[in-house]
């Protein structure tokens, strides 16, 4: 228990710190949101002054970041000058489209990956695993962008799945069933995209410490016992290699938020990432804030939720494996 | 070719070569004959890389891919176990002949409570509930001696001490009451009053269930008192076998003599013996990919002689069951 | 030899010397645990001091504190009567440092190193140039019989008795006095464990070496040393010369130490009808 609220004290620290670090960087970036206006002759410069004030960025920032702290912690983000509305919200439904498309693929990745990684390790040496270790090398190696724009250009050309947002433009008026066919179909392209990066490591991972456990002397101790190869592999090879697909887990988790960035751009998701993106190139300052923010979030959930895990599975980890011999 | 045993396990001119990635291939057992009757204890007198351990996988078919058994045969209960097939392995793994593995840090699994992985033994054999089974779970425990059973059942194993998992490794072989078990090193990584306890256990459980053993180990002093019949391995074959105390007292071949001979000389808790240089062969075993040609002792034989650098002896029998392979005895 | 009077300094004394360790969980509590208490004991010159105990008794705690592989919490270490426990291991001299042989060779060896590499190392810590430290690895490894060829060799393909002789070249290639063997010959079969006692022994005529031998095995402790220490939970119950502690065991632990020895000697002396 004592861990739990340590660690729990340690990411709140480190959020803190990754806020402060928020705002003196954003800050520090040259130009503001009304630079634009301020080219525009037809806006004065006191219009453009007032509304700094109304926005309250002409304050210094130690002050403004007291006041974001303060507000933040009643979940009040600021306001978004570009989409003059609050930012709370605003992150909120776009984070809601960002995570139906990461939780899908993440499901999904583990659902294949775990399996596929196990197969490969027990067909050590053969096509089944060459062909595996071989798809997922060039996987890994080809990045993120490379494979989302190739996919694209194949869905394009053979109209095999809607190459751009989530929705289609008669969204509003299909019933229900409809609606959800419709986010389905819209969710095919990326979700594709992110599950073969994702599960590339995944499956390299998973086999090679199949691979390792497999070799240990208790596996074939156990298989001198003659325990059957099912419940081998899946009661007593399974549980002993998890540590680093636990770990592993808690990078997937880590980046639910932030780790689909490109692909929403790219395929013109609604997502966080685009609006994010928007936000920085336009210094609406608290829309960045808040979005990366929220991210850290999920990173420190992540991490310490595998960190947990990792207690809750190894009881090498849990009781001390101080040695008692 | 065909045949059958009288003997519970009986090992007929078998070889075991490892064919490893780089391709020099090892002979790790080589011809090599050895027998267990029913209730039996044998031992196999040994040095690290002298094959044993290889001997020991090899009945059981638990070698690695790239170990080949070659010609040879190796009968229990009458069947040829080099030519059954898979799933009938597995049914003498842990139920007709189970083998208790080396070093028994390492043959449990880290993650699992042990007394669940005695469990895992008696689901893969026995068709017993799950109540029959903790209750059998907790006899096993107290029978390899300790007291309190349920605490050590839900332990893991790096909470217990070399010792504990020995027993609990014990517990796993003797669950399902098999007919042989092999022990290989069963006492090495252990201290020395923890050794004379499972030695205890061993012939305890050999006395109460009529259990075979076959024990390997390369301390003589293990075998006095426990083994009726040993036999003694060098370099991928056996050199010498008979009744322990005959081995004992009588040694034949060279290698055997002087094993006794360290033995007894370092076994000697006497007050006059404080820096005083011990019993010892000279030079190393050889090396399993390069034997040399004739005997494969006569390197370091202080008995040679010109027929040893030669010829592989063949197996004489200078004494009534005590076959020796030497030329000392014949030619 | 010992060419000293017996008034004259030992060469190795330690008074007083406490260890602590603490141990802690996950959840918080820190327990400390004394693993040493109030440690006195001397080796003379070219002695051999056999320190034996069960396990968890210190020992292996004392021989890492004498070897200045650990600091210990209090007490002395004298060599030749100066007190070198605040000294530096960089500052100690050849006669002064205290090189310490493990158990398990195939661990406490580099498998990638070759021989050379693995026997050199000392040197290299001392700033050796390449040239006079070739010669004194291809001494060391002729002196623990192993061939100069084998110096190229990578230390996998040595056996178990090889890299144990590694191990003792590689601690005897500084030159030391005083040698700490823990647990040096167990784990080896029989006639690989005879032959090291041997080359051990034969050494220490040779070079006048000092060792301090640990060992959980009494009958080879018996055979080896000239002194008997005892451990039982962190403290020194009894010691003195290795005829007495036989004859006259005092304490309970070491009487059952002795017991179980000889028990297994007499088992072994049954069945083979005599003794040597």
């Amino acid at each position: 228990m004592i861990y739990l609220f340590r660690r729990l004290l340690r990411a709140a620290l480190l959020l803190a710190g990754v806020s402060a670090l928020c705002f003196l960087f954003t800050d520090l970036a040259p130009g503001s949101f009304f630079d634009e206006m301020r080219l525009n002759p037809q806006i004065s410069p006191e219009t453009i002054d007032s509304l700094r004030t109304r926005y309250g960025l002409n304050q210094p920032l130690p002050v403004r970041y007291g006041r974001w702290m303060k507000s933040a912690l009643h979940a009040d983000l600021g306001y978004s000058v570009a989409y003059n509305m609050p930012v709370a919200p605003l992150l909120w439904s776009r984070a809601k489209n960002t995570l139906l498309l990461t939780t899908t693929a993440t499901i999904l990745s583990w659902l294949i990956s775990v399996p596929l990684g196990l197969w490969a390790a027990t067909r050590r040496g053969q096509w089944a695993d060459r062909g595996i270790t071989m798809g997922t090398s060039l996987l890994v190696a080809t990045p993120e962008v490379v494979i989302a724009v190739a996919l694209l250009a194949i869905a394009a050309r053979w109209h095999l799945a809607p190459i751009g947002g989530m929705v289609s433009s008669g969204f509003d008026e299909l019933s229900g069933w409809s609606k959800v066919r419709d986010v389905i179909v819209h969710l095919t392209l990326p979700v594709l995209i992110l599950v073969l990066c994702e599960s590339a490591v995944i499956v390299r991972h998973v086999r090679a410490s199949v691979l390792e456990v497999l070799g240990t002397s208790y596996v074939r101790a156990a298989r001198g016992l003659g325990i059957r190869r099912t419940r081998l592999l899946f009661r007593h090879v399974l549980p002993a290699s998890a540590n680093p697909a636990i770990s592993l887990f808690g990078f997937s988790l880590a980046g639910l938020i932030s780790g689909s960035l490109l692909v929403e751009v790219i395929c013109g998701w609604p997502g966080l990432g685009p609006l994010v993106l928007e936000a920085t190139l336009s210094r609406d300052f608290y829309v960045v804030i808040g979005g990366i923010m929220l991210s850290a979030l999920f990173m420190v959930a992540g991490n310490l939720i595998a960190d947990l895990m990792l207690i809750a599975f190894d009881p090498r980890i849990r009781t001390g494996a101080a040695d008692a011999s | 070719m065909q045949g059958t045993s009288e003997f519970l396990l009986e090992v007929r001119g078998l070889s075991v070569t490892y064919l490893p990635a780089d391709g020099i291939r090892i002979h790790a057992v080589d011809d090599l004959d050895f027998a267990c009757a029913a209730g039996e204890v044998v031992g196999i007198l040994g040095e690290s890389g002298c094959g044993k351990s290889t001997l020991a996988n090899a009945i059981l078919q638990l070698l690695p891919r790239h170990a080949l058994c070659g010609r040879g045969q190796i009968f229990f209960r009458g069947n040829d176990l080099l030519r059954v097939a898979e799933p009938e392995l597995r049914n003498i793994r842990g139920l007709g002949i189970s083998l208790v593995p080396q070093d028994p840090a390492l043959s449990l699994n880290p993650v699992i409570k042990v007394g669940l992985q005695i469990d895992e033994v008696l689901r893969a054999h026995l068709a017993l509930r799950s109540k029959e089974r903790q209750v059998r779970i907790r006899d096993l425990l107290c029978e390899v001696g300790f007291d309190q059973p349920n605490e050590i059942s839900s332990a893991y194993p790096h909470q217990l001490s070399g010792g504990q998992r020995q027993r609990i490794v014990i517990a796993q072989a003797i669950a399902c009451k098999p007919s042989l078990l092999i022990a290989d090193e069963p006492t090495s990584k252990l201290d020395a009053p923890l050794q004379t306890e499972i030695i205890a256990l061993l012939a305890r459980i050999r006395r109460d269930h009529g259990i075979a053993i076959v024990i390997i180990s390369h301390d003589p002093a293990l075998f006095a008192g426990f083994a009726d019949r040993m036999a003694v391995m060098y370099a991928g074959r056996i050199v010498e076998a008979g009744d322990t105390p005959r081995i004992f007292r009588q040694p034949l071949h060279p290698y055997t003599q002087a094993l006794v001979q360290i033995a007894k000389s370092t076994f000697n808790v006497s007050a006059s013996q404080s820096r005083r240089r011990f019993a010892a062969i000279g030079g190393e075993l050889p090396n399993p990919a390069a034997f040399p040609a004739g005997c494969r002792f006569h390197p370091r034989c202080p008995e040679r002689m010109e027929i040893c650098e030669q010829r592989d002896p063949q197996v004489f029998l200078p004494l009534p069951l005590q076959p020796v392979r030497c030329f000392k005895y014949g030619d | 030899m010992s060419t000293q009077t017996g008034l004259a300094n030992p060469f190795l004394s330690v008074r007083g010397l406490e260890k602590h360790y603490v141990r802690g969980g996950l959840w918080g509590t820190r327990v400390p645990v004394a693993a040493l208490k109030n440690i006195d004991f001397e080796i003379r010159d070219g002695e051999t001091l056999g320190l034996v105990g069960e396990s968890g008794s210190g020992k292996s705690t004392l021989a890492r504190c004498v070897a200045r592989v650990e600091k210990p919490d209090s007490g002395e270490i004298l060599i030749d009567g100066k007190d070198i426990t605040a000294k530096p291991r960089t500052r100690l001299s050849s006669r002064e440092l205290v090189q310490m042989i493990f158990q398990d060779a195939v661990t406490s060896i580099n498998p990638h190193f070759t021989a050379a590499q693995v026997v050199e190392e000392p040197l290299l810590i001392q700033g050796e140039g390449p040239q006079s430290r070739r010669e004194k690895v291809r001494t060391a490894m002729n002196e623990t019989g192993l061939p100069a060829e084998w110096m190229a060799r990578s230390a996998m393909e040595f056996s178990g008795g090889q890299r144990q002789r590694l191990a003792i070249a590689r601690a005897l290639v500084i030159r030391p006095k005083l040698l700490v063997l823990d647990e040096a010959l167990t784990g080896l079969d029989l006639s690989t464990q005879a032959q090291i006692a041997n080359l051990l022994l034969d050494l220490q005529a040779a070079h006048a070496l000092t060792y301090l031998l640990i060992s959980h095995d009494v009958t080879l402790v018996v055979r080896m040393a000239d002194k008997i220490a005892v451990m039982a939970s962190g403290r020194i119950v009894e010691s003195g010369p290795t005829s007495k502690i036989l004859t006259a065991p005092q304490r309970e632990e070491t009487i059952r130490l002795l017991a179980s020895a000889r028990t297994a000697q007499e088992n072994f002396a049954a069945i083979t009808g005599g003794s040597e």
